[in-house]
This record gives structure tokens, C-alpha cells and sequence, in this order.
């Protein structure tokens, strides 16, 4: 299909959702109200315009988006129900916006995800965060959602209510689908009083056995840590193990007590007691490798089972290329994270070889980021192998999306 | 009945063919006893039910359907509550019942496999050893199945803390609409960009039937404490249960009865609940004996504050079992008052109780019916059970009235239509309440992506939009009139 001139699609939009221009050339749009994103995504259909969202960086092959949707300016409060712990925004607040809201009424989102990043972009991809071990994902959060489907019909699911089976669970088909069906433009989240009590603590160790051995010593101790994270990073030292305890004081202080102690056991010298919130934001940061800052990377995700993870050292050592890898565990998330930066990335049919062991052991790997365009044959990796959920995802497509304005690609490589 | 002629004597053979036999039933006597679930209000019987023992020859059976275009419907216990396995387009029932194996317990990952027509209750029975439960613990757990759960995105007195079945469904295998085998999920809960399961739970067996499913298992808390409140006042109960959710304390359990429940039960358990109080909350703490003793301490405070008559800790396991029974059985209690009941499961938000269950009370008088609640109050799902004579015409529209004015008046502070019972055929007609004719269409749309004819237990949660832009208002009403099946 060929594009229509740019003019064309720009032509029919309102004078006030001209858009702009930004360094890289890229034509950007300033929806600011469910009206502006359903205008633009009906003018887009009209001409068969593709579109790309500012806060998604990678395309698949064949996908390039005539425009670009930023959702800077959707990023209200629209609701504060403080007695029903929920809250009712659009989805283009960031996470520092959202948290500085919360904190003023002593509440929070448990869910510690890179302040910089948007409820747009985390709901898109489901991302797991380092507190999934405790809170689960960020769907189980969500108790409804407005979103404009790729044709442009404007609906809701769900509500100010924290339990509902009406209808069919759209909240599902929206998060997590990388936004190829549609744009969540508003978003109701259960929250939760800030705990009484919070510590983080860091321990660095050289060695990965080591490393792993406290980590599955820790994930027996502990009562229901709120993370618990193994993980290694170039350039810093060896291992390390990032664990969050929180709740009643006197729980987190009992709880402490006894991770030290095992902790001292291995090497006393290398801990950080009570991280301050700053220092952990940073940490937070430096690990959310789905943000953009992050997209001159590869980065994939492996499913595997929860015990697995801590057989992790095996799988490891048997692919050598593994070691240029950076690696995040979140445990009992029944996931991991690996990433390379371009010069150090491994072939694609290493990957190949690598997707056949993870399938021989139940998981399923997912390349989220690429180091370079040129790398966008590694979303062949995403392919659907069973034929019945590519023809699902197909009519998925041709039921919300028909003309395919709404490209990405992340999702199974098909434009 | 559309496909009532489409079930031929070579059909059935081919059904026999594949199942034997023995399991393909049409006798009437025996068709009889499919024709309702436990929303006793509508019945319609299947043309013949299929009682597969695996998951190839549920394919097989669904296969033939799909050929023929004869409509088929997954049923597990039949213990749901919205109709939502009613035949009305007739068709086959695809029974689980058979296939009833828990396959695997995997204490290290803390997951299990089982067939879905395990019963739910058996589930925790075998699990328990190992010191894991599975949460979701809808009232009829020691019948429903966890295939029926997994259809009605089942929840439970438990769910307040633990989530619903949703969150607890890592993997399932399913048979498609059109006679496929396909496995969504995992073992590690994840997906690769499209949430198969989600989708799929709470779906009501309209994409295709779920024949095994991975399920998520949780530690059993080390401690657990039960406490019975007693209040003169409904409003008063409904007021701390506010409060509590609003405090951010994680009760495991926030249940509330009514003077008519706890009459009722009191009667066919002798659980000596306040027979002069207005409401009762079971309120039950659980996880380790330290944060169970801080939890307490949080909410000893707050129930100062709003005017309990008496408070009562269990003391013992059997007295908190006692407790639970009481509450779980509740609804048959209702029998001892009148012989029927007519069911809702709106959600509200918490901090509307007071004034919603204020107004149901006044529905109940205005249109002289007894209504009786006891309820998922920390979930804000209310349960107003409308007792009811079938025998009696004119009591029977009173409490179809009453009905629809509860379910408007929870929708007008911000409800929704239901909670865990689903839509079925039952709150189909109430859909174009909550949703514009075009979000239905969505709803619609997705259904064409996993059934494109239309065969998968047909008619449900979608309702019909007439040519000239009205309602299908009041159909299971009406067709039930229509074959004076009250019952």
C-alpha cells in the first residue's frame, strides 16, 4: 500500500492538533482530549495514514508511521476516589507525576516502575515490575480503561468499581497488545496507603553462584518481600541482589534482621542498608530497559517457571554469548531480562538456538527493544508459531484496526 | 429451537462414535435434569448432551458442530447463576464432568494442571498437604468445577484479598469454536503480546471450551482469625466496611448478612448469630501470626467507632468453620422462608453502601417483596436475594420489578452489572444500561474473532439490537412465559 501525502492526512485534521516538528523530523500530534485522538484516528483511516505513539521507539519492518501521537498533554487527574483507594487519570502521566499526586494524600501505586515513563506506555506493554513478586502485574491494578479503537470507535470497560465480569474483559484486550488495536486514553488504578514502614537494601556480590545461592536462601526467609531482584549490569560489580521489605514496622524490622545475618554470612562488607528513595529511583531507572532512553539496545524478556530462575547459572554457562548480557530478575515473576548494547549483541541464530531451549522448558522469549533499525528482522522472533493464535491475531487486526493505522509490529512482526 | 432437526440419528451416531455409547444422552427424563443451572427462573433443555473424556474428543465432538452448525455448550456443575448454560438456540451440551483429574501439583512453582471438570473444593483438598491453596472460593466450591469458574471469572468470600479467578489462571488448553487444540499461557503467566487468558476467562464458553488449565496456587497463611460483629443497624455495618477498605487494610474476608440471613441461618445451622441485630460482618484477618496480630490492632479501632452491638472472635478452627458454613450456605437457608429466589451481583463502590443498601430496603417495601442480602461487602458485590413463590404470578412480577430497580439504583451510583455470576442470558437484556450500542459492538466484534459462526454457547452476554433501534428488553421473561416454565 502506498502512503498518501502527509498533506492529505494533515489536511482534515482542526487547526489546533497541527502538528509540530521535533529534532529527529518527526511530525508530531498533540491529541488533548478523547475528541482530538478519535478525530485523528478517524482522518487517519480516511486517508490511511499510519500512526506511531512518541512513547514507542520500535517499528517492524515494512511500518513507517506518517505521523507521531504524544499523549504529553493527556495527563490529567480526572478523578481521586481516596475512600475506594482509586484513581481515575489519563494515561500520559508520567510515573513521577502520578506518585507526586499520590503522596500528598499518603497513598501510592505499589508498582515501582522508572519515573520517567507514562501509564501510556507501561499499559501497552504490561511491563512487569520489580514489585510484580509481591502486587502481580499491572493489569490485576487496572479496574477500567477508555480507550479509541484503531477505527475509531470510542469505548469504556470496567469502572470505579474494584471486582466486575460485565461483559467481555476489554481492559484484556487492551493492555499489553503493544496498542495495535486501539489507545487507552484513560485509566482508573487501585492504589494503596503508603506502608508503615519500607527498607531496601542492596547487596553486591562477585560471584553468579553465589549470587544465586542467596538469592533462593532470601526467597525462602523472607515473608512476602515487595522485590526481590538479581541483577548484573556492565561496568558495575559482579552480582547484585536489590530486596524491598515493607508493611507494619515491626514486620519489616523482624524481617530485616535475619537477611542480614545470612547476607554477612557469604561477605559482610558488601551491602547497602536503607537505599534512600532517591537512589532507588535511580537504580529503578537504570533497570527499565523497555524505556526509550534504552533504545539503542537489544533487549529481550524470557518466560520460564518461577524455580527455574534459579537455574539460571546452568542456562547461562551452556550459551557463552549470554555472558555480554546484561540480566534482570525479578523473582517469582516467573520471568527474566537480557540486554546487549550494539556492538556486543548476539547473532540472530544464536537467539534462534537460544528460543529453541527456552520452548523446550515451557518459557517463550520476546525481543522487546533492537539495538539499531537495521535489527528489525529479530521481531521475527516474536512470530505467533501456533497457526491458530496467528489467525486470531489477524482477525483481531482486521476487527479493530482494518486499515492498520495503528502499526508497532512488537507484537508478532506483522506490519 | 434452531437446531433442533439439525441433531440427526447419523449425527448421534457420530457422537457415539466418538465418546461410546454410554456417554450420549437424550432421554427426556435424563435431558431434564439439564435444563436449567442453579437461576432456577429459566429453563430450556439441550437436543442431547455429549460427556467426552478428553480433550481430543471434545475437538472431535466440537469439530462435527462446526460442520453442521449445530450449537454447542460447554457445562461443568450447572451450579451458575445467570443461565448462563441455557440452550435457548438448542444444540448439544459438551459435559466436563468426566474429565475430572487433577493432573499435576507442582509445590516448587507452586502451580497445578488439572482437567476442568475438577471440582474446585477437591482442588484444595489435594493441595492442602503441600500447604498451598488455590484462592478463588466461590459459595458452591464444593460443587462447581473449576471449568465453570474459569467461564464465569468466578470470585468469592476470599477474593477481597486474593483476586478473582482471573488472577489466578496461568495457562489453559482450549478447544476452539471450530474443533482446534490450542494452548494459551503458561506455567510462568505470561504471554507474548496478546493476553490469551485473559480474554478467555470470563468469557463464558462463547470463544471455545477450556478443557485443562494451569492454575496459580498460594501458601496457606500461617494464621487466620475470624470476627463476628453484630450491629443494630444495616447502615452502620455497611459504614465500617467503608472504612476498613478505605484504611488499607487487607482483610482476607468482609462478608455481610442481613437480619432476614441471619434469621435464616440461624435456623438451619444454630449458628447462634444476634437474632436482634440489623447486620453481621464476618470479618476474617489471615497471613503471618505477626502481621495478623498488627492487622488486628489496626482494626480494633475502627470497629469502636461504629457502633458494634457485640464482637466475637472464633475460637478455634471449628468454630470458624462453623462461621464460613453459615455463610456459604446461606442461600439454601433461604428455602426455610420462601421456595425461590431471584438473585443480582451488581458491584457498587464501597463508600456507596450505605446508601444503596438504604434504598434496596425501600425497593423491598415498596414492592411488598422480601429481599434478603448477604454479600461480598469488602468487594462492595451485593447479593440481593429476592425471595419468591414461582406459584404465585403476581409475586413473581413484583420481584422482577424489584430487581430491575436494584440493579438500576446500583448502576446510577457507578456499578456495574455483575460481579462474578456473569452476564448469561439473564442480564443480557440490561447490557445497553451500562454500554452504548457501539461498545456492545466491540464486545460483538471480539466474538467473531475466536467464533466466527456463532455456535459457542450462543446468545449470551450479548444482547440483540432490534431494526428499529429498540431493545430486546425482558427476553428470558418472556420466552420463559411463552413455555409457562416458571420454575
Amino acid at each position: 500500500m502506498i502512503d498518501l501525502p502527509v498533506s492529505e492526512f494533515l489536511s482534515t485534521l482542526p487547526p489546533h492538533l497541527a502538528p509540530l516538528k521535533n529534532e529527529a523530523e518527526r511530525l508530531l500530534l498533540y491529541p488533548q482530549s478523547q475528541e482530538d485522538i478519535e478525530c485523528i484516528l478517524k482522518s487517519a483511516n480516511a486517508s490511511e495514514a499510519k500512526l506511531g505513539l512518541s512513547e514507542s521507539s520500535n517499528y517492524a519492518l515494512g511500518y513507517r508511521p506518517m505521523a507521531f501521537l504524544s499523549f504529553s498533554k493527556l495527563n490529567r487527574l480526572k478523578r481521586y476516589r481516596q475512600e475506594e483507594l482509586l484513581i481515575n487519570l489519563e494515561t500520559g502521566i508520567t510515573i513521577e507525576q502520578l506518585n507526586q499526586l499520590l503522596a500528598e494524600k499518603n497513598h501510592r501505586l505499589p508498582h515501582v516502575y522508572a519515573p520517567s515513563r507514562t501509564l501510556l506506555s507501561l499499559l501497552g506493554e504490561d511491563t512487569v515490575s520489580l514489585s510484580a513478586t509481591r502486587y502481580g502485574p499491572l493489569r490485576q491494578w487496572v479496574t477500567g480503561l477508555e480507550a479509541i479503537t484503531g477505527d475509531g470507535c470510542p469505548i469504556h470497560y470496567g469502572g470505579e468499581v474494584v471486582k466486575n465480569v460485565t461483559g467481555y474483559d476489554l481492559n484484556k484486550l487492551f493492555i499489553g497488545s503493544h496498542h495495535q488495536y486501539g489507545l487507552v486514553h484513560r485509566v482508573i488504578l487501585k492504589i494503596l496507603p503508603k506502608p508503615e514502614a519500607s527498607r531496601t537494601v542492596l547487596f553486591h556480590l562477585e560471584d553468579m553462584q553465589a549470587a544465586f545461592t542467596l538469592a533462593e536462601q532470601m526467597a525462602k526467609m523472607i515473608h512476602d518481600p515487595e522485590m526481590l531482584t538479581l541483577f548484573k549490569l556492565k561496568n558495575t560489580f559482579g552480582w547484585q541482589i536489590l530486596v524491598t521489605l515493607s508493611g507494619y514496622l515491626q514486620m519489616v524490622e523482624q524481617s530485616t534482621e535475619p537477611l542480614l545475618h545470612v547476607a554477612r554470612g557469604l561477605n559482610p562488607d558488601l551491602q547497602e542498608l536503607d537505599l534512600p528513595a532517591k537512589t532507588l529511583n535511580q537504580w529503578v531507572e537504570r533497570l527499565d530497559w523497555t524505556n526509550l532512553k534504552e533504545s539503542q539496545a537489544l533487549v529481550i524478556r524470557v518466560a520460564l517457571p518461577n524455580q527455574m530462575l534459579f537455574d539460571l547459572p546452568q542456562l547461562l554457562t551452556s550459551f557463552p554469548w549470554l555472558s555480554g548480557a546484561d540480566v534482570l530478575i525479578p523473582l517469582r515473576t516467573g520471568q527474566f531480562c537480557l540486554r546487549w548494547h550494539p556492538l556486543s549483541q548476539p547473532a540472530y541464530t544464536d537467539l534462534l538456538a537460544f528460543q529453541k531451549t527456552i520452548l523446550s522448558l515451557g518459557g517463550f522469549i520476546r525481543v522487546l527493544r533492537i539495538a539499531d533499525p537495521a535489527d528489525q528482522g529479530y521481531f521475527d522472533l516474536n512470530q505467533e508459531p501456533d497457526p491458530v493464535l496467528l489467525k486470531w491475531q489477524a482477525r483481531l487486526k482486521q476487527q479493530y484496526d482494518p486499515k492498520g493505522i495503528l502499526g508497532g509490529g512488537e507484537i508478532n512482526g506483522i506490519p | 429451537m434452531g437446531s433442533m432437526s439439525k441433531i440427526t440419528p447419523t449425527l448421534k451416531r457420530l457422537f457415539q462414535r466418538i465418546v461410546g455409547h454410554a456417554f450420549v444422552l437424550d432421554a427426556p427424563e435424563v435431558l431434564k435434569a439439564y435444563e436449567c443451572d442453579a437461576c432456577v427462573l429459566m429453563k430450556a433443555q439441550p437436543d442431547l448432551v455429549v460427556l467426552p473424556a478428553n480433550t481430543q474428543e471434545v475437538a472431535q465432538v466440537v469439530k462435527i458442530c462446526h460442520e453442521f452448525e449445530i450449537p454447542f455448550i460447554a457445562r461443568g456443575s450447572g451450579t451458575g447463576l445467570s443461565g448462563g448454560t441455557l440452550p435457548v438456540s438448542g444444540g448439544i451440551f459438551i459435559g466436563l464432568s468426566r474429565m475430572n483429574h487433577i493432573l499435576e501439583i507442582d509445590p516448587e512453582n507452586r502451580i497445578a494442571r488439572v482437567e476442568t471438570g475438577v471440582i474446585n473444593a477437591w482442588l484444595n483438598r489435594d493441595t492442602r498437604p503441600f500447604k498451598l491453596f488455590y484462592a478463588p472460593d466461590p459459595s458452591s466450591q464444593a460443587a462447581c468445577s473449576i471449568g465453570g469458574n474459569i467461564a464465569e471469572n468466578a470470585g468469592g468470600i476470599h477474593c477481597v484479598k486474593y483476586g478473582v479467578t482471573t488472577d489466578h489462571i496461568l495457562g489453559l488448553e482450549v478447544v476452539t469454536p471450530e474443533g482446534d487444540i490450542v494452548s494459551l499461557g503458561g506455567p510462568h503467566g505470561h504471554y507474548r503480546g496478546i493476553n490469551w487468558v485473559g480474554l478467555f476467562v470470563g468469557s463464558e464458553g462463547t470463544f471455545g471450551i477450556a478443557t485443562q488449565a494451569i492454575v496459580r496456587l498460594t501458601p496457606l497463611p500461617q494464621t487466620i482469625k475470624v470476627f463476628l460483629a453484630s450491629f443494630s443497624k444495616l447502615q452502620h455495618a455497611a459504614a465500617l466496611v467503608a472504612d476498613i477498605m478505605a484504611s488499607g487494610l487487607r482483610p482476607s474476608a468482609l462478608e455481610m448478612m442481613d437480619d432476614v440471613t441471619i434469621k435464616a441461618v440461624n435456623e438451619a445451622f444454630s449458628t447462634g448469630f444476634p437474632q436482634d441485630a440489623e447486620a453481621v460482618l464476618l470479618i476474617e484477618l489471615d497471613g503471618h501470626t505477626d502481621e495478623v496480630a498488627m492487622a488486628e490492632q489496626q482494626l480494633m479501632p475502627l470497629l469502636s467507632q461504629h457502633q458494634v452491638q457485640q464482637l466475637r472472635q472464633a475460637e478455634d478452627e471449628a468454630e470458624r468453620l462453623t462461621l464460613w458454613k453459615a455463610r456459604k450456605g446461606a442461600v439454601a437457608a433461604y428455602g426455610r422462608i420462601l421456595p425461590a429466589f431471584y438473585l443480582h451481583d451488581c458491584v457498587i463502590p464501597r463508600s456507596e453502601l450505605v446508601h444503596v443498601l438504604t434504598q434496596i430496603q425501600a425497593i423491598g417495601k415498596a414492592h411488598e417483596v422480601v429481599i434478603a442480602n448477604v454479600f461480598h461487602a469488602g468487594d462492595g458485590n451485593l447479593h440481593p436475594n429476592i425471595l419468591l413463590d414461582p406459584d404465585d404470578p403476581a409475586m413473581v412480577k413484583r420481584v422482577l420489578a424489584a430487581g430491575e430497580e436494584i440493579l438500576k439504583a446500583c448502576l446510577d451510583v457507578g456499578g456495574v452489572l455483575s460481579g462474578e455470576h456473569g452476564i448469561g442470558i439473564e442480564k443480557s437484556e440490561f447490557m445497553d444500561l451500562v454500554f452504548t450500542w457501539d461498545e456492545i459492538d466491540v464486545m460483538r466484534r471480539l466474538k467473531q474473532v475466536f467464533d466466527p459462526k456463532g455456535i459457542a454457547n450462543p446468545d449470551k452476554i450479548l444482547p440483540v439490537k432490534s431494526g428499529c433501534g429498540e431493545v430486546r428488553k425482558g427476553l428470558a421473561p418472556h420466552m420463559l412465559q411463552a413455555q409457562g416454565t416458571w420454575i
